[in-house]
C-alpha cells in the first residue's frame, strides 16, 4: 500500500476539483492507501465547518467524513488560512495553528509541511487551476 | 517516454484555457510509445462528444493504443449519448483512476 498526497488549491463550489479530490481520497482509502490532502490558497476554504449546500456535494462534510479514517490527514497552509481569516495566533508545540472554523481533525500548519508530505509520499497529484 | 505509463485526468472542458494543446502533447507521447489512459471527469467528458473538433485527434490517439475512459454519470448529466468510437464508459471512473495512479510504475496528471 502506498501514500498519496493531494494538493488542492481550488475553493469549494468554484470548480469541481474539491469534489474530485474527496472522491479520489475516498477511493484510495478504501483500497488501503494512506492519503494526505494539503489545502493551499483558496483550497483552505474547503475544510470550513458549517457549509450549507442545497444541491451540490458538501465539501466540508465530505472532508469531515473522510477524516474518520485513521489514514487520512488534512493540512492547510497557515499563510493562506491567515489571509482568509481562518487562523489566528501562534503555533502550538506540534506546529498547528489554532482555529475554531475547521471541521474536526483538519489542521493548519506551515507550508513547509507540504515539503514533508511530498518527501514521504509515493504519489502526488495536484488539483490546481480553475475553469 | 517508451515504456512509460501515464494516467491523465481531464477534469475541465477541453475547449477552455489551453487544454486543446494537451491533445498535441498526448500524440507526442503516444508516438514515443507511452502507455496512456485518459480519464474524462466532469466537463472533461465533452472531449468524447461525437462530431466535436477533437474527434479526429482522439481517433488518431485510440488507433495508437491510447485508452479513453469516461464516467457514465457525467456523460448522462450532459445528455451525451453519441460519443466517439472506442470510448470506454464506466461507472467506476475514479476507482480505476486511483488504481492506475497508485501503481508503482505509473505517473498521473490532473488537468
Amino acid at each position: 500500500m502506498g501514500t498519496l498526497t493531494i494538493l488542492l488549491t481550488s475553493g469549494p463550489y468554484s470548480s469541481r476539483h474539491p469534489e474530485f479530490a474527496c472522491r479520489i481520497a475516498d477511493e484510495a482509502l478504501k483500497k488501503g492507501h494512506k492519503v494526505n490532502m494539503f489545502l493551499y490558497m483558496d483550497g483552505v476554504l474547503n475544510a470550513k465547518k458549517g457549509q450549507i449546500t442545497k444541491d451540490s456535494p458538501n465539501i466540508g462534510e465530505s472532508l469531515a467524513e473522510l477524516l474518520k479514517w485513521e489514514n487520512f490527514k488534512v493540512i492547510a497552509c497557515i499563510r493562506s488560512a491567515q489571509s482568509r481569516g481562518i487562523a489566528r495566533g501562534e503555533a502550538d508545540s506540534s506546529g498547528s495553528y489554532p482555529t475554531d472554523e475547521y471541521v474536526a481533525g483538519a489542521v493548519i500548519k506551515s507550508l513547509h509541511e507540504l515539503g514533508n508530505l511530498l518527501k514521504a509520499s509515493d504519489k502526488v497529484i495536484a488539483l490546481t487551476g480553475g475553469r | 517516454m517508451s515504456n512509460s505509463h501515464i494516467a491523465v485526468a481531464l477534469t475541465h472542458s477541453p475547449y477552455s484555457g489551453e487544454r486543446e494543446g494537451l491533445f498535441r502533447l498526448l500524440v507526442l507521447w503516444a508516438d514515443q510509445s507511452a502507455d496512456l489512459r485518459i480519464y474524462l471527469m466532469g466537463n472533461g467528458v465533452l472531449a468524447a462528444k461525437e462530431g466535436s473538433q477533437l474527434e479526429d485527434v482522439i481517433s488518431e490517439l485510440t488507433q495508437k493504443g491510447v485508452v479513453f475512459l469516461a464516467d457514465k454519470k457525467e456523460l448522462n448529466a450532459r445528455g451525451l449519448r453519441n460519443t466517439i468510437r472506442n470510448l470506454r464508459v464506466t461507472d467506476n471512473l475514479v476507482s480505476e483512476f486511483v488504481d492506475d495512479l497508485m501503481k508503482k510504475d505509473w505517473k498521473a496528471l490532473v488537468i
